[in-house]
């Protein structure tokens, strides 16, 4: 990061100020009491996805091969057979419209019910032993529930330890390979959908402090970014006001290394205008701090309700629009859809792998566990977190968007 | 009285249309006019093509005049010198989502930042097609080579101009009845203009009793002023006499109907067709004002054999990890360039006096994101082609740094005469024009 | 006398100066007159003449060519700068829009009723329209055959074209090309003495409005003007109080300080975006506002001490200005005040971004182009280009590790005896502004070795940018350099060696006023030189 203590210090200092405004600004109450605001220190994620381990073609662990996409099974159907005569454009779009109107047995569309929907023959699970992967050892920590059986990955000193369930569940989809998709949704960050707070206050020493005061929280602002696109390290941001997106724990920096307790956290990130929630239960952070407190890197990691995990990331089920209502439903369907379609996995199959690699919440009724073990690597760069309310300036545009005309066709593919 | 060239003017046109038996004013020998270039009209058109691009390959390294074009604009080094690459500008969303393929494309052309279609001003074609292009055959002209009849032409929401898909139809639209022979009609100067040049000449006749009041130094000084009048009025001189006669145009046959369809090579070749055919209407003024779709913002372009459009590649296709971009998607992109190439091409082959269609024509190039994977519209790549008669200064890369789009937009309708002082809508309110641009 | 004391200070450096024949000098209070000008209107004062006239809905479409900067303010350069065809399109299309807006959004209609009640041309309406419009935009009354031709301008035009409004769009946008309208051409009016006269009503009232307004006249100065009140020291007086509690102040005061300060030139600035990565072309606009409303605050609202514009540590800042600042900024949208602490270091507006990073490098700080700024803009010291084969190397490789600092380099680089000269006087001021980096950022060291901050100004040396600041701010250049360049900027263009006693009385008025810029200004705009010219032309003598 190339900043020194000193240059930190004064800039920290005057962290004490705008505290005193914060209060004539906003009747929100101050984030916590800080004796000492010397050592309160504010970063925003610069950096954020899923924490995995090897991909397919190092670790062996796929011998099946990838899991088969809706559109290729679709394809190889009896209905998905190209018909005499049907050109390349109709019969992609055929194809499209077939993934839309594919209904559960229920009569649901099949993204919205995939327990209807039953797992997915064609979907592949990761199966291996003696893997590393990096991110933390969970089950060490905090009770979530009655734990179920499940294989850990290895950490760096060799020893099966981590948790790392969903990368199981999704191991063996092409997308999730470190080349693929669907671990780029950071893009929404850089391009200010979102963004997730850290706040740390009580750091009396960057090295070894037996107690630290630690906020995760969500941010209201976008990333500030410079001309080439890189997060800005001194900008200011909000938290966002809802409590829901506010986590507080403690924590204590060992060795350089920031290890947070236990905690249930709540983010929020946007997919093709839906408003998801990113859901962690038990969370925590271990990231190595830089030794002038510059910036940090590491995991943040617990376990996601699988039916929030599939709702986030491939189902759109309870996703909103602007105004906090359910969102339009077709918006909704086609983009499940549409994603299960271009990213080569099926809505059920995800669902139903989840289900069965869920590793934490023991729910005696259902005999299962709900939710499933997950890592994220991230870094964070040193920031001014402040209570305030914080609006956009084109808020006034941000509306319901069930009023919007949307094109199946031309549209349909997010 | 003495007959002056106002006077006489009064006397000419009260009223009346001329029928065209000029170029009447150098009865009255303003000695620059015999120098001035012939009055070719001025064109804008727009030309977009889907999902965006690949920067490494895109982006020249260096800003200015002196740079080297990256491998994906090798297709269109012949225009090296007739076009203004621009890099680096947003459409600034400040935390609102993007909505994919549609704020980008109407972001950069409204100065909106919409979250969707419902678009609720007009795009920047319209706004200049009513500075220029009222007085054609048709207010603007409209065409797809990917077969979808989308269009980002809007006057407002509920008014798409829809894009014509069939090269014949569009044949038949242009150069079927109700064609309108170039070079047929009577030209009438407008009285708007014989009315500006009646009350420049006015203003310049109060240069003696100005003159006599002021130092000598000042008297040098206030010459230029003069001057500058002069220049005005020749300018409007020049409105006052009838267009260039279209020479060298070739009354284009009835085409065969090409093969349809979304591979990329196909789309090219009903591309390059449609261009030609466009340029031709726009060379016999049928219209000054032209949209042309490469292919849609969420690209429906395939490779032949290949049942995975562009766009859902954008989506799919894993990342090559040596070289660090979706490898279809970027070939998508290249051969877009081509497209450019052949559109660009098209219009430059038609000579027009000293220059080509091209130099009188300003053609507003772009996509609708930057990196396709993201589909993020921080970014987007733009060129401006064509100079319009020297009003857009090409031969330069310019670098936007995270600027507001809508800086473009304000500067090609300032560029093309619009009296517009800012533009765009909340995070993309502007009123900084990049001057590097104006020639 | 000072003035010539601190001038000596810089003598081995400063442009020399040809001393004329010894004169008298006259008392401060005995106008001595100057030319009269031609001055083009700058395009803050075409813009705000628009808004004044029109309103505010007014279009603003024009785009300004830059300015020519002379002695250090457009001001003074609009009594000497050219006029471009590029300009002459501007104005046109300016012309164009407003004239079409005032008659497509009701506005002549609305504020003429016989051109409401008309349904055609009418020559005794385009009278009225010709007379009251043409002594608002060209600021004086007109005579009456200048009625009568625009009058028949618009008659005229309603003749080529029969649309309705015609006639007035004609009218109007014959004014709006009218020289006397870009450019303010001033007549003398009646003699004070053998040699000196006043300039004309019309011009005093508007050398007067457009320095206390940044605007044109408006009917009651012009009113008081034709009645000779501005001839009146006691009538003036009421009209210059009338003027300075008006709001338009704020504006004349801004447009006065962004001026001397050069802040315009900011909206170009650009800088290295891998070194300066904070540096977004955002922080440049709101870099000027910010000492702009530092300046508006402490001279307007709170009526200080000019001189603790150099200690001052109010800070009003945005989101982008924090970022380079390191301060946390709440308000996620326009503007708030806080105060910079002391650990900050930074005191006056020279320590604002605005300041560093204009006079810095588009990679690097400068301590050189600091410390010549200082000089040049807020002490009026002179300081001269570097040669032209001046070898920039050394200075350039900020990587440097044998000499990682500016001031190791600059200590390099002045071993050239033909650099000695000039950087003896820039370097020292300039290397207390080196904590700052290149964008204004704080810094403490460079390549890793700590950054000595010491120096000197004219006989006071320091420690840091905190010593720079109280230096500054009880330099006695300090004050009297604002008087000559008020004094300047009101009358547009240098100032001439008979107006030294009037500057003396100048500086005296406001030290006694406590430094307030607004006592300055009630001066100047309450003296009789102001609005004195010479009966003769005379060879311009330098001063």
């Amino acid at each position: 990061m190339g900043l020194s203590v000193e240059s930190i210090r004064p800039g920290l200092a005057r962290r004490s100020r705008p505290l005193i405004a914060l209060v004539l600004l906003s009747c929100a109450p101050l984030s916590s009491a800080n004796p000492d605001p010397l050592n309160h220190y504010g970063f925003i994620f610069s950096d954020f996805a899923f924490a995995l381990g090897p991909d397919a073609a190092e670790h062996g662990g796929c011998p099946d091969g990838f899991s088969v996409g809706p559109n290729q099974v679709w394809m190889q159907s009896a209905e998905g057979a190209r018909l005499p005569d049907e050109s390349d454009d109709a019969y992609v779009r055929r194809g499209l419209i077939a993934g839309i109107q594919e209904k559960s047995p229920n009569g649901i569309p099949a993204c919205f019910d995939p327990e209807g929907m039953g797992p997915d023959p064609h979907y592949r699970i990761l199966n291996v032993a003696n893997t590393p992967s990096s991110g933390i050892d969970l089950d060490a920590a905090g009770d979530v529930g009655s734990a179920c059986a499940h294989q850990d990955f290895l950490d760096s000193s060799g020893q099966a330890v981590i948790d790392n369930q969903f990368y199981r569940a999704i191991g063996c989809t092409q997308d999730f390979q470190s080349t693929g998709q669907s671990n780029s949704f950071a893009i929404g960050m850089f391009a200010g959908e979102w963004s997730i707070l850290l706040d740390l206050t009580g750091v009396d020493h960057w090295v070894n402090d037996d107690a630290v005061s630690v906020k995760i929280a969500a941010g209201a602002d976008p990333i500030a970014l410079s001309a080439n696109r890189e997060a800005l390290s001194w900008a200011t941001y909000a938290l966002d006001q809802k409590e829901e997106f506010r986590a507080e724990t403690t924590g204590r920096i060992v060795d350089g290394v920031l290890i947070t307790d236990p905690v249930d956290m709540q983010f929020h990130f946007v997919v093709n205008s839906l408003r998801m929630k990113r859901v962690i239960k038990a969370g925590r952070v271990e990231a190595r701090v830089a030794a002038d407190g510059s910036g940090l890197a590491g995991f943040l990691a617990g376990y996601t309700p699988v039916e929030a995990m599939y709702d986030a990331h491939m189902g759109y089920r309870n996703a909103t629009n602007g105004n906090g209502d359910l969102a339009e439903t077709r918006l909704r369907l086609v983009s499940a859809a549409g994603a299960a379609r271009v990213k080569g996995r099926s809505c059920n199959g995800v669902y139903h792998a989840m289900k069965e690699m869920a590793d934490a919440s023991y729910d005696p009724v259902l005999g299962r566990c709900t939710a499933i073990s997950t890592q994220y690597r991230f870094a964070a760069v040193p920031a001014f977190i402040v209570d305030v309310e914080s609006r956009s300036l084109n808020d006034a545009l941000d509306g319901d968007l069930s009023t919007g005309r949307y094109n199946a066709i031309t549209q349909g593919e997010q | 009285m003495a007959i002056t060239r106002r006077s006489a003017l009064k006397g000419m046109f009260q009223g009346a249309a001329v029928t065209v038996s000029l170029p009447f004013l150098e009865t009255f020998a303003i000695p620059a006019l015999a120098s001035t270039p012939a009055n070719y009209p001025l064109r804008f058109g727009t030309w977009i093509w889907g999902c965006g691009f690949i920067p490494e390959k895109w982006i020249p390294q260096a800003t200015g005049t002196e740079f080297e074009l990256p491998e994906h604009l090798r297709h269109v080094q012949a225009f090296q010198q007739k076009m203004a690459l621009l890099s680096g500008f947003d459409v600034k969303l400040d935390g609102v989502p993007n909505k994919p393929h549609v704020t980008g494309c109407l972001g950069l052309r409204t100065g909106i930042p919409v979250p969707n279609r419902e678009v609720v001003a007009p795009t920047l074609d319209v706004l200049i097609g009513d500075q220029i292009g009222s007085d054609t055959r048709f207010r603007s002209l409209e065409l797809s080579a990917s077969g979808t009849t989308n269009s980002y032409s809007y006057r407002a929401a509920s008014s798409p101009n829809p894009s014509e898909i069939s090269l014949l139809a569009f044949y038949d639209r242009v150069f079927g009845d109700g064609f309108q022979d170039p070079n047929a009609g009577h030209f009438a100067p407008r009285a708007t203009d014989l009315v500006q040049q009646s009350v420049l000449s006015q203003v310049s006749e109060s240069r003696r009793d100005l003159m006599r009041r002021v130092s000598a130094s000042d008297r040098a000084r206030l010459e230029e002023y003069y001057d500058g009048l002069r220049q005005l009025e020749q300018q409007i001189a020049l409105r006052l006499e009838p267009p260039a006669p279209v020479e060298n145009f070739e009354f284009p046959s009835r085409p065969e109907m090409p093969e349809l369809g979304a591979e990329m090579d196909t789309v090219l070749e009903n591309h390059r067709l449609m261009s030609k055919l466009l340029a031709r209407a726009v060379q016999a003024n049928q219209t000054r004002i032209f949209n042309m779709l490469l292919s849609d913002t969420a690209s429906n372009l395939r490779e032949r054999g290949s049942t995975t459009t562009h766009h859902t590649l954008t989506h799919e296709e894993p990342v090559d990890a040596t070289l660090g971009y979706q490898p279809k998607v970027g070939w998508f992109a290249d051969q877009s360039m081509i497209g450019l190439r052949d559109f660009l091409q098209a219009l430059d082959e038609i000579e027009e006096g000293e220059g080509t269609l091209l130099d009188h024509s300003v053609v507003l190039a772009h996509s609708d994101c930057s990196i396709a994977k993201s589909h993020a519209v921080e970014g987007i790549p733009v060129i401006v082609a064509g100079s319009g008669s020297g009003r857009i200064k090409t031969g330069q890369h310019i670098a936007g740094y995270g600027d507001p789009i809508s800086r473009i937009g304000l500067t090609l309708q300032q560029a093309m005469g619009l009296p517009t002082g800012q533009w765009g809508t909340l995070a993309m309110r502007t009123d900084r024009t990049i001057e590097a641009l104006i020639g | 006398m000072k003035r010539l004391l601190g001038l000596i200070l810089v003598a081995i450096v400063v442009v020399g100066f040809v001393l004329p024949e010894p004169v008298r000098m006259p008392d401060w209070e005995q106008p001595t007159g100057g030319p009269a000008l031609a001055r083009r209107l700058t395009a803050v004062e075409y813009d705000n003449t628009l808004k004044t006239v029109f309103g505010a809905e007014v279009p603003i479409v024009l785009r300004h060519e830059a300015p020519l900067r002379s002695h250090g303010l457009i001001a003074a350069g609009t009594s000497e700068v050219g006029f471009s065809a590029f300009s002459a399109e501007q104005y046109y299309v300016s012309a164009q829009a407003v004239a079409e807006w005032a008659r497509s959004s009701g506005w002549l209609a609305s504020h003429f009723g016989c051109i409401e009640q008309t349904s055609g041309f009418d020559r005794a309406c385009a009278q009225v329209v010709s007379q009251k419009l043409g002594q608002q935009l060209i600021r004086r009354p007109l005579a009456a055959a200048e009625v009568e031709q625009l009058s028949g301008i618009a008659e005229r035009a309603g003749n080529l074209d029969s649309d309705i409004g015609t006639p007035w769009h004609a009218l109007l946008s014959s004014l709006m090309m009218h020289p006397e309208f870009l450019w303010r051409v001033e007549s003398i009016g009646d003699p004070i003495d053998s040699s000196v006269a006043w300039v004309d009503d019309a011009a005093m009232a508007t050398r007067l409005a457009f320095f206390l307004t940044a605007a044109p006249p408006d009917a009651a100065l012009m009113q008081a003007a034709q009645r000779g009140a501005l001839r009146d020291p006691q009538l003036r007086a009421a009209e210059v109080d009338r003027l300075i509690n008006a709001p338009t102040l704020r504006q004349a005061v801004r447009v006065f300080f962004e001026d001397m300060l050069a802040l315009g030139d900011l909206e170009n600035l650009l800088k290295d975006p891998v070194i300066y990565p904070a540096f977004v072309p955002q922080v440049a606009f709101d870099a000027k506002e910010q000492t702009l409303k530092t300046i508006e605050e402490h001279v307007l609202d709170l009526r200080s001490d000019y001189r603790d514009l150099f200690t001052t540590q109010a800070a009003w800042v945005t989101r982008p200005l924090g970022v380079v600042y390191r301060m946390p900024v709440p308000t996620r949208v326009g503007w708030e005040r806080q105060e910079f602490s002391d650990q900050s270091h930074r005191l006056g507006i020279q320590s604002h971004i605005a300041f560093l990073a204009s006079y810095a490098h588009p990679g690097r700080s400068s301590a050189t182009l600091r410390g010549a700024a200082i000089r040049e803009v807020f002490l009026c010291q002179e300081v001269p280009d570097p040669p032209a084969d001046v070898n920039f190397a050394l200075l350039q490789e900020t990587g440097n590790h044998v000499l990682p600092t500016a001031r190791d380099r600059l200590k390099r680089h002045r071993e050239d005896p033909s650099c000695m000269g000039c950087h003896a006087i820039t370097d020292p001021v300039g290397l207390s502004l080196e904590n700052f980096d290149g964008a204004g950022s704080f810094r403490t060291s460079e390549n890793n070795a700590p950054i000595d901050t010491s120096g000197s100004l004219d006989g006071r040396s320091y420690e840091d940018p905190t010593g720079l600041a109280y230096a500054l701010r009880n330099h006695p250049e300090t004050p009297r350099c604002l008087v000559e360049k008020m004094y300047r900027y009101a009358a547009g263009r240098d100032t001439e060696w008979l107006e030294r006693a009037y500057l003396d009385g100048l500086v005296d008025v406001f030290a006694d006023s406590g430094y307030q810029v607004v006592a300055l200004m009630s001066a100047i705009a309450n003296s009789d030189q102001f609005y004195s010219v010479w009966t003769q032309p005379r060879v311009v003598q330098a001063h």
